[in-house]
């Protein structure tokens, strides 16, 4: 019996697909333009250029996926391999912000520390390709190039500060385990593929609809992919490398990953597990259930006793994700939508949080102990306010967006039955509360130290701008919460 | 359909599945227990291949091309790990001597 | 101007004058923060006062905050005579507080004096948001943010390290109430499917109209063991709050902060938030008889319990924070038994009291250069006058000596709860309240004459004290004068005069349901007698605690509370700590490329240790999740 495949296929056919996925299509058109303008372009006047190809990458992309939120028809495309639904959208709109962001701040850092400039914002852009790959993907196939295209770009822009022995270290390690990761991953997808026939996600829900339970393949399967994409989230138990990669990555890298990864792979899990598997749901809540739990205990203690701020938001990253999978668990229209109203949330705040620390940098490195941010509060008040508002939102405090993050993720857990995980969490984000306020003691204190701390424009208007949000979206939160819905709606029954 | 006809004899689809296995199990114990950071990759990469194994499997016993390209895609991508991990690698061996992983504990707490 | 503006006046002039004091204060000459500082409170209470003249009344909605399925989160303000009685006593009582500061703080540098008022107005604001909320979420926005306020405040001189201490442990105690305001609001929400007081309420109005005593008068949509919960869980935000047993271990040590701190947060506003707390969820409270009986019981339990502890004290703020606790406890038995209207009225006339005791002994302490031990003052009577007057007031006012406003804030209370019928709590806690009466007098008459009586000490490190000014003076002799007629507003316990207090509450937390009778009067008279005797005796009996050693061990000890607590919970984490320094990271470490900085942070805690740096111990941690998620599956799939 030859193997057949339909592979018949015109250009209204290739235009509609491309259309779908309107918005990388864009990014990686600009990606190729920032190519050519890094190649042509003499050394000193590189930097700028790509940066400013960015932006407007990032800015036409951004553009296109709100557009097509509004006005157009979100379907499959490629044969099922991807898509252009609100989901995509959503994260689609998240991650070209993010590019901003993250130009916006790398700019000056880079130039601060004497790095490369145009090459980091071309991985910046490779890596919120694969960011989007992973969002629109719909076949277990795109997910995992998705997956890679944006783990590859990491793992460089970890070491991007080459002579560094920690920016090493962190790559180094970052590589190691997340291959690792990626194995399991890509294992599990294989047994999911022969339990179910097909690699296109919402065929395997079909395939399964009668015969799901107890097929060791998938639960084998569910496992090996549960575990991968646990680690992406850098959910404990598999969170051991986030504070060693952030603390040894450059702070844009680390600002930018830490929001960056977690979406994605947030976005990965709902598509495969909320989208894929919806059958076999009791097995994969279980297993996030247990992560979830960990992450949030071992998140926020080991977060107490840290000196390093990086560290510090690493470990505060950890319990983040485990909130933030009760969500995932509870699941449906309102636990989904509330995971995605804190994966947006989230960018504004702890990206935010990063990029204040990013400004404490000197000519003699990174600055990141509690005494770096003595006396922030005279030594440049924009900083401080924002940091404050940050650290509020991350722990909780109305009216932050924080508060309404958690807000809905737990009143969902409460919906779906998980009383017991929600309690844990509410413990647990009162723990957090003395890690997040002991930032802002030395911010605070009056302090002998009167030094200004410059910040460069286009980052002072990214940390406003993130600022603003956090407050902002906390006073209006109905309005994200809805996209949210919207967003999740392609993948709640 | 659980066997597969592969020139001329008949081999049942377990024995392939079994093999992907070990070959998994072998790479994870590689990177448990080799401590040299070129060898580790070099395990991974044979976990990687367990599972591209496993995915021409399905994909012969299922009559289903989804399998092959997936193994396809999952080699391209595996060599562009490989190349990125090298170069770090190399990177931090230009700088150092870092026969061991161990040497990498710079960053902890 | 329409009563919802001036409502939401009286909120916004605290926060102007803090963000005014934050921004620009310390550049600025030091009188701008004099008449800012104080300036907005002013405001505030003209504003009340405004509200209170117009009889206003209503719930203000002004804005919908959040709207998503059935959770709607309106900004309203609650205008009631409740919040407006709650708010008269904070700004006015506040007022004057804020205005004494001016002189006391006035040692401070620039930058710490614009600080130390910024703080001060952050917590007006709070404290107002708190009585003024309409609804839970605000509620608990108020509430949390008074409990950071209150840390800044005792924290305020962050030099010493026992203010920091202090001003943790208080903010620790605080955030463990905050999470059972949380969790109780939780429960009614889920069962209400509303978070506003008038349609939480309205689920719990009467089926029937309630005439005499009521248990439970009230049709309640949720079936009784919930509203216990939700009541319990509320009544834990409200015994951490007002400092109660057995979350009261923060407040003496929150003495720390400067004495004005301590007449504000920790006497007159902040702590009564518990009692304020019952009083407006009454409908609750009357239908959840058990989580009711609780807050009796505690009340009766801590006001005996500080008491006793405050006879011992040598520190005077100690002996007030004692105090303090003591005369809470009074409250929460008030409201504890459904005598609302007495317990808000006995919050009235403590804020007066404490008030005055805290200021004057300001004043003192001032004068002494900070010096806090009662032992090394004496003989301040003849140096001090216009203070130790003062003090008298403050002091026979607290022991309840007629007719200052003690006597008869106290006197309802106990009458009360000895003449409600049919109620053996009651009587029990009558009896516990009745001793607390007397040992009340005791404990006061030691503070007194030890202090201002006798001769000078000789280790006092001032021989000739300076007289406060002006502007500390000022407020300590209006509230002193208070101290002295406020009763006169409500005498009707007595069964002569007015019951102003009673009136004005009714509409908001019901009125009276039993009226005591003439024994009732006999029997808090005399009670109150034998207190002032012990007062006078406190005077020759001072040394009593000679004869019965271990009870006065126990009672420096604070009968082992702080103790308990660490052994139950600091030292396990301390031990688990150190035995993961000793014994597992010493012998680890191979001592090569180690930085000892490093290492000793790593010491700190057991958990970072897993976190050794090491890729293979990661890997293997990775697998071993795994293998422990393949198992959790495993026996899911098998069950």
């Amino acid at each position: 019996m030859p193997l057949t495949t339909d592979l018949s296929y015109n250009w209204s056919q290739a235009l509609a697909d491309l259309n779908q996925i309107a918005a990388i299509a864009t990014l990686t058109g600009f990606f190729l333009l920032a190519v050519v303008v890094d190649l042509v372009l003499p050394r000193s006047r590189r930097g700028g250029a790509v940066a400013i190809v960015a932006v407007v990458g990032f800015s036409y992309s951004l553009a296109s996926a709100t557009y097509r939120w509004r006005y157009a028809q979100g379907g499959p495309a490629y044969h099922g391999f991807a898509t252009g639904d609100n989901f995509a959208l959503f994260f689609e709109v998240l991650f070209a912000s993010l590019g901003i962001l993250t130009v916006a701040l790398s700019h000056s850092y880079l130039k601060r520390r004497g790095l490369l400039e145009s090459e980091f914002h071309l991985l910046v852009m490779a890596a919120v390709i694969g960011m989007m790959v992973l969002a629109s993907a719909t076949s277990l196939v795109t997910v995992f190039l998705g997956l890679e295209t944006l783990s590859i770009a990491l793992y460089i822009m970890c070491g991007y500060a080459r002579t560094e022995s920690r920016s090493q270290e962190a790559a180094a390690k970052y590589l190691l385990v997340g291959g690792f990761a990626s194995a399991f991953v890509l294992y599990g997808m294989a047994l999911v593929y022969g339990g179910s026939g097909t690699t296109v996600i919402p065929e395997i829900a079909k395939n399964l609809a009668s015969s799901a339970t107890g097929n060791p393949l998938l639960l084998l399967g569910i496992l090996l992919m549960g575990v991968g994409f646990a680690f992406k989230v850098s959910a404990a138990p598999f969170h051991m490398w986030t504070p060693d990669v952030y603390q040894g990555a450059p702070l844009p890298v680390t600002a930018f990953m830490s929001v960056g990864t977690k979406a994605a792979a947030f976005a990965m899990i709902i598509r495969v597990f909320a989208g894929g598997l919806p059958h076999l749901a009791p097995e994969w809540q279980t297993l996030l259930a247990f992560v979830a739990a960990t992450s949030m205990i071992a998140g926020n203690l080991m977060a107490i006793v840290q000196t390093s701020l990086k560290r510090l938001l690493a470990y505060s990253g950890v319990a983040q994700a485990g909130y933030m999978l009760i969500g995932v668990i509870a699941g449906g229209q309102n636990g989904l939508a509330a995971v995605l109203y804190y994966l947006f949330v989230y960018m504004f705040m702890n990206f935010g949080a990063f990029a204040v620390i990013t400004m404490l940098t000197d000519a003699d490195g990174e600055r990141d102990s509690f005494g770096d941010l003595e006396g922030l509060g005279r030594r440049n008040w924009l900083l401080a306010g924002a940091m404050t508002v940050f650290m509020l939102s991350l722990a909780g405090f109305p009216p932050s967006v924080g508060f309404f993050g958690k807000l809905f993720l737990f009143t969902a857990g409460v919906g779906a039955g998980y009383t017991w995980l929600v309690v844990l969490a509410v413990l647990m984000s009162v723990v957090s509360v003395f890690y997040y306020i002991r930032v802002l003691i030395p911010i605070w204190t009056p302090s002998p130290r009167l030094e200004r701390v410059p910040a460069s424009l286009s980052t002072q208007l990214a940390i406003g701008l993130s600022g603003v949000a956090s407050l902002g979206l906390g006073l209006y939160p109905t309005t994200l919460f809805i996209a949210g819905q919207l967003g999740a709606g392609p993948l709640s029954p | 359909m659980s066997t597969l006809n592969i020139g001329g004899s008949q081999l049942d689809a377990s024995w392939f599945l079994l093999l992907s296995a070990i070959l998994f199990i072998l790479g994870t114990a590689g990177v448990l227990v080799r401590r040299n950071p070129l060898v580790i990759l070099i395990s991974i990469e044979l976990m990687l291949n367990a599972a591209n194994l496993a995915l021409v499997t399905f994909s012969r016993q299922l009559q289903n091309m989804d399998g092959q390209l997936f193994a396809l895609m999952s080699m391209t991508v595996a060599a562009a790990e490989a190349v990125v991990g090298l170069a770090i690698l190399v990177d931090i061996f230009r700088t150092r001597d870092a026969e061991d992983v161990d040497d990498l504990s710079e960053l902890r707490g | 101007m329409t009563d919802q503006a001036l409502a939401l006046l009286v909120l916004l002039f605290p926060v102007a004058g803090a963000i005014l004091l934050a921004g620009r204060g310390w550049r600025l000459p030091r009188i701008f923060t004099v008449i800012v500082g104080p300036g907005v409170v002013w405001a505030s209470f003209v504003c009340v006062l405004a509200l209170w003249s117009g009889k206003a009344h209503g719930d203000f909605t002004y804005w919908t905050w959040i709207k998503s399925g059935s959770l709607e989160v309106p900004f309203n303000l609650l205008i009631d005579n409740l919040s407006i009685f709650m708010c008269l006593v904070i700004t006015g009582v506040g007022g004057l507080i804020v205005t004494y500061s001016v002189g006391y703080m006035e040692h401070e540098d620039d930058p710490s004096y614009a600080r130390f008022f910024t703080y001060m107005d952050v917590f007006i604001f709070s404290m107002l948001l708190l009585v003024l909320a309409g609804n839970f979420i605000f509620l608990i926005v108020g509430w949390a943010m008074v409990g950071l306020s209150s840390y800044l405040l005792i924290g305020f001189w962050y030099q010493r390290h026992s203010a920091v201490v202090a001003a943790r442990k208080a903010f620790v105690m605080n955030v463990i109430g905050d999470v059972g305001m949380i969790l109780g609001t939780f429960v009614i929400f889920v069962n209400t499917q509303s978070v506003r007081y008038s349609e939480v309420f309205a689920q719990l109005t009467p089926s029937q109209p309630c005439t005499g005593i009521c248990h439970l008068p009230y049709r309640f949509v949720f079936d009784t063991p919930t509203l216990e919960l939700a009541a319990f869980l509320l009544l834990v935000g409200a015994v951490a709050k007002s400092a109660q047993i057995p979350l009261h271990t923060w407040l003496p040590d929150a003495m720390e902060g400067p004495t004005p701190v301590s007449a504000l947060i920790h006497a007159a506003t902040m702590v009564t938030a518990g009692v304020y707390l019952v009083g407006r969820m009454h409908p609750i409270y009357d239908v959840a008889v058990y989580a009711h009986g609780a807050v009796a019981i505690i009340g009766a339990v801590t006001a005996l319990f500080a008491a006793t502890i405050a006879i011992v004290q040598t520190d005077i703020k100690r002996v007030l924070a004692y105090s303090t606790m003591s005369q809470i406890g009074y409250m929460f038995l008030a409201v504890g038994i459904g005598a609302y209207a007495a317990g808000f009225f006995h919050l009235l006339s403590h804020a007066f009291f404490k008030a005055l005791l805290f200021m004057a002994a300001g004043n003192v302490i001032h004068a002494m250069h900070d010096e806090q031990d009662m032992r090394k003052y004496g003989g301040l009577w003849g140096q001090m006058r216009p203070t130790s007057i003062s003090f008298l007031v403050g002091s026979l006012s607290l022991v309840g000596v007629i007719p200052l406003v003690g006597f008869f804030s106290k006197e309802q209370i106990l009458g009360l709860a000895f003449s409600k019928p049919n109620d053996s709590l009651a009587l029990i806690v009558w009896i516990i309240g009745a001793v607390t009466a007397l040992i009340t007098g005791f404990y006061t008459g030691r503070m007194w004459w030890m202090s201002f009586w006798g001769k000078p000490s000789p280790q006092r490190p001032v021989e000739h004290p300076h007289a406060p000014p002006l502007v500390m003076m000022v407020p300590v002799g209006i509230l002193a004068v208070l101290a002295t007629v406020g009763g006169v507003i409500q005498t009707g316990a007595l069964g002569v005069g007015p019951a102003k207090v009673n009136d004005f509450l009714a509409p908001a937390v019901g009125p009276l349901r039993w009226e005591g009778d003439w024994s009732e009067v006999v029997i808090g008279l005399s009670t109150m007698v034998l207190a002032t005797g012990l007062f006078l005796a406190a005077m020759r009996i001072r040394p009593w605690s000679n004869y019965v050693p271990w009870a006065q061990r126990l009672l420096e000890r604070k009968y082992y509370f702080d103790e308990v607590y660490d052994a139950a919970f600091v030292h396990p984490m301390d031990a688990v700590a150190g035995f993961a320094l000793r014994g597992i990271e010493e012998p680890v470490i191979d001592g090569a490329v180690v930085d000892t900085g490093l290492l000793t942070r790593a010491g700190a805690a057991s958990l970072s240790l897993t976190q050794s740096g090491y890729f293979r111990n990661y890997v293997l941690v990775f697998v071993g999740g795994a293998v422990v998620a393949a198992v959790i599956l495993l026996l899911r799939a098998s069950s």
